[in-house]
């Protein structure tokens, strides 16, 4: 499993980072929020789901 | 090889403002509309906005008392005839952000023009907004997010309509043939030049909160400040918006093109910084942030000279509070208590003072969070057993110091205070028998610029003589100075400026687009 942000329509709120800074990271460089898992530590699942629940704009996907 | 882009109007920027003028040029049947993003996202500054917005009812007896509170505020140093317009515009907005874009309103407060003025800050839920309508509380999962799903639901319906979108594209020079405005240069992110040609250009760029040169240029910040490292970014505790693009490129692009230059303005959260502790955009509304819910209170604050400066009653009203800041030495003040006054916060926050902190809500760890920070190199914080310790580690004069406690807690004890009028309830006692001292070293953070350029009462931006250039319009931020009066002193956190000025742009450009080609 691993989490994705669809950047085309993210805004970059940060509230993701906020309630999950073990999850994700504001790029400063790129102007875009990073993924910080390549591949989702199963423990973390439960996480990433609440993570998908709690985006603003529902830009946050968990993928196979 | 450069591109071109020819369309009817360019518009630059896609925060509020020109998201608005988007929205009226589309409405108004303008065919060919082209919006120019520094940012990869639409929005702006729109993630710093509240949680609501006021809109003055379509009503004579509201639509008269909304103008006379901005008159008065502005102290007729604004375009009157532009206020009246921006308060009509604004009673537009249930319509597009309920009706049209669906955000949802939990409350909605209706108040009695006759009432307009009255209240402040907080108390209409807003820390810098004006109270000049019905106040409409939105749903969303964090500060700002309302809006900023508003936002990018209006580009979707935005570019359904045809409307072409360039982010990371910014405008830096703008294209003038004889008298009119007929275009524009952008920049991709390779560097690729765009020659944009267009019938009208819309700036709406918003503030230089980017740029710290030009802040220091335009004198926004003092020139070399003793703490000048915490305006640097990612240096504050809280920056509501950590990841600003907006570098002054519109105002600068109108200068030169000889657009009138109106003074520039920060206008802040008060912050304390505290690098050592990740706290990001929407902490406030997150359990845990005391540091952060302290510094709202209405407790003492001194400057440098160890003298009082406000009436601490302001502490809610961000704008208020962080010019303050700003004008004294050094640009910070200090908040200063006791022991007394957190263990009664630790029983409950009895001010009921800040919209945030909710009835029942209790101070914890204070102490803990300070030391954290502290152990981590931060300085801007202290807690000690004396007077004299807290004013010799943080630099503040001990002699002014204690005389002005002195001063304050006899007020305190009076119930009445003769300088500052501070509301009784609000003094507390600083005493050392209490066990403890404690301060917080607080500036204007998590900052926001306004103003550069004025433009008049059809949004048309005005020349260093007063004349509007043919073709080329101003909305947002950057022009607000405009109706609330030079410098300008609301917050670019409100919609009620920024979004009215864009959907007066909007249609002014629109119809001189029509009736010109």
């Amino acid at each position: 499993m691993k989490l994705e942000i669809n950047n085309k329509y993210c805004i970059r709120c940060g509230l993701c980072e906020d309630l999950y800074p073990d999850l994700f990271k504001r790029n400063f460089e790129e102007h875009c929020i990073d993924v910080l898992h390549e591949e989702l530590p199963a423990e973390l699942e439960e996480r990433a789901k609440q993570a998908v629940a709690d985006c603003a704009v529902a830009m946050i996907r968990l993928v196979k | 090889m450069g591109k071109t882009v020819k369309v009817d109007v360019a518009v630059m920027g896609s925060g509020v403002a020109g998201m608005g003028a988007a929205y009226k040029l589309v409405q108004a049947g303008v065919k060919d509309i082209a919006v120019f993003e520094k940012y990869p996202a639409q929005g702006g500054a729109v993630s710093n906005c509240p949680m609501m917005f006021c809109s003055t009812p379509d009503t004579p007896e509201a639509q008269k008392a909304a103008y006379e509170v901005l008159a008065r505020f502005s102290n007729y140093d604004g375009n009157m005839n532009l206020i009246s317009k921006v308060v009509k515009y604004s009673s537009e907005f249930p319509r597009i952000f309920l009706e049209e874009l669906g955000i949802k309103c939990m409350i909605k407060v209706d108040r009695d023009p006759a009432d307009y003025g009255n209240k402040r800050a907080y108390t209409q839920g807003h820390a810098n907004g004006i109270d000049v309508g019905d106040y409409y509380f939105l749903e969303g999962r964090g500060k700002g997010h309302a809006m900023a799903l508003a936002l990018l639901r209006m580009r979707i319906n935005l570019e359904k309509a045809g409307v072409q979108f360039f982010f990371q594209t910014p405008i830096k020079k703008i294209v003038k043939t004889g008298d009119k405005v007929t275009g524009a240069i952008a920049y991709e992110k390779d560097g690729t030049e765009i020659d944009i040609q267009c019938k009208a250009l819309i700036v709406a760029s918003g503030g230089i909160t980017g740029n710290m040169e030009m802040m220091k240029e335009e004198g926004v910040i003092n020139v070399d400040p003793k703490f000048e490292e915490v305006f640097e970014e990612g240096k504050q505790v809280l920056i509501t918006f950590p990841d600003s693009c907006q570098d002054g490129d519109g105002q600068k692009a109108v200068w030169e093109i000889g657009g009138k230059k109106t003074a520039m303005v920060i206008s802040a959260d008060p912050e304390v910084p505290n690098p050592g502790v990740r706290i990001g955009p929407n902490t406030p509304w997150l359990n845990g942030n005391q540091i952060k819910v302290v510094t709202e209170m209405p407790w003492m604050r001194v400057n440098e000279q160890g003298k009082r400066f406000i009436n601490e009653e302001m502490s809610n009203q961000h704008t208020a509070m962080s010019r303050a800041y700003c004008k004294q030495s050094n640009m910070h003040g200090y908040q200063i208590f006791d022991e007394d006054t957190v263990k009664r916060m630790e029983e409950e926050f009895d001010e009921n003072y800040v919209y945030f902190i909710f009835k029942g809500a209790k101070l914890s760890g204070l102490r803990e969070q300070m030391d954290a920070s502290i152990a981590k190199g931060n300085k801007h914080m202290c807690h000690f057993d004396t007077i004299h310790e807290v004013a010799e580690y943080m630099g503040i004069n001990e002699a002014n110091l204690k005389e002005t406690i002195a001063k304050y807690n006899k007020a305190a004890e009076e119930g009445y205070d003769p300088d500052f009028h501070t509301d009784a309830k609000y003094l507390h006692p600083i005493r050392e028998e209490s066990g403890h001292i404690y301060c917080f070293r607080i500036f204007a953070g998590a900052y926001d610029t306004m103003g550069g350029l004025a433009i008049d009462e059809n949004a048309n931006l005005l020349d260093i003589n007063n004349q509007p250039i043919e073709g080329l319009y101003g909305a947002g931020d950057m022009v607000t100075g405009s109706f609330y009066g030079e410098p300008t002193s609301n917050a670019g956190g409100t919609v009620y400026g920024a979004m009215t000025t864009g959907l007066l742009a909007g249609d002014s450009a629109a119809a001189y687009v029509r009736e010109n080609f």
